[in-house]
């Protein structure tokens, strides 16, 4: 009952974001998603990242592009999609210091450079990439 | 659909020099010190280690605060990226600006203000597709400068029919503050955080 209450909130949030004013959030439904839904920290999520990355570096595992763009998407602002693709051991904290990227725009501009490298079938200059714009 | 929410708690101390340090409490504890010259350091005290890089794009003006103190925020920064802004049209009461990269992959951005006050921003990729929208809201008005009190920025994940949302709330805004922190220098013996890209191989 209470996960088809989150949803229904959720759901309902989503609908709502902008309100009859485009340029207003509905700040009332971004406060409901947040008060309901499970906390976790940022240090998990990125710790999970590297740590799969690292346990499959030994056997030489090609990284997948579409994981990388799937990170991306869902957690771009932490640079999980940097730590699954290799790098420094502070990007995830580059990425949160800078909110999220320089306001969104580096993991936003990474993930259209991973989506042209996966339809050339080449990310390889985004793997084990230590610049905080991986694509200059 | 199960939300998960993570939450980061942070001050930051803005000196007029340009120079930054912002502390993170959760959900880790640990100092970013910036520069306008780009120079960037993270502290680790738990470890005692020290993360350096120097990146224009890590500049303290970069900072939100930032480009609010130092009249910078009509293009949000923008225009330090190669961002052209158009010129100004009216729409529903508002001003909205179109800011466009010579760099073809790069996300076309509107600004929307409301009394020269940014109030919306909109990143769209180059296909139309819509991929992040901000939302500035709340303004602090000090004697010598206004700041956004609260920023919600909602990404847009089209394969997932999903989103990401992040709510910033800013409070407790103080000039002419004496705290110690403004002064923070990172301890001489800590240690440089090794970065070797081949053991990632």
């Amino acid at each position: 009952m209470k996960k088809l209450i989150v949803t229904i909130v959720a759901l309902l949030s989503m609908a709502a974001f902008a309100s009859a004013a485009n340029y207003t959030v509905n700040e009332e439904a971004v406060d409901a998603l947040i008060e309901n839904s499970a906390a976790i920290t940022s240090v998990d999520v990125c710790a999970q990242a590297v740590a799969t990355s690292s346990s499959t570096a030994v056997a030489a595992k090609a990284i997948q592009p579409v994981v990388a763009l799937i990170l991306d998407f869902f957690l771009g602002g932490f640079g999980v999609h940097r730590h699954y693709m290799g790098t420094s051991k502070a990007m995830w904290a580059l990425y949160t210091f800078t909110l999220g990227g320089i306001f969104g725009i580096v993991p936003l501009v990474d993930l259209i450079m991973l989506i042209i490298g996966t339809v050339n079938d080449d990310i390889s200059r985004y793997i084990g990439n230590t610049s905080f714009f991986m694509w200059a | 659909m199960d939300g998960k929410v993570s939450t980061v708690t942070k001050t930051v101390y803005v000196s007029s020099n340009g120079r930054a340090v912002t502390v993170f409490r959760r959900p880790d504890f640990y100092y970013a010190l910036t520069n306008p010259k780009g120079e960037l350091k993270l502290y680790f005290p738990s470890s005692n280690e020290v993360f350096s890089r120097t990146d224009p794009a890590l500049a303290s003006g970069e900072e939100l605060l930032m480009l609010f103190l130092l009249g910078r925020a009509s293009d949000l920064g923008l225009s330090n990226f190669g961002y052209k802004g158009s010129v100004s049209v009216r729409e529903e009461g508002f001003i909205k600006r179109t800011f466009t990269s010579p760099e073809a992959a790069r996300p076309t951005v509107e600004i929307v203000y409301d009394n020269y006050l940014p109030i919306y921003c909109c990143y769209t990729d180059p296909s139309g597709r819509v991929l992040s929208k901000k939302y500035f809201s709340h303004y602090i008005r000090e004697s010598r400068f206004v700041f956004p009190g609260r920023v919600d920025d909602i990404t847009y994940n089209a394969h997932k029919k999903d989103s990401t949302v992040v709510r910033t709330l800013y409070s407790n805004l103080q000039i002419d503050s004496s705290a110690p922190e403004f002064d923070f220098e990172i301890p001489a013996g800590a240690k440089p955080v090794q970065i070797d890209p081949t053991t990632l191989k």
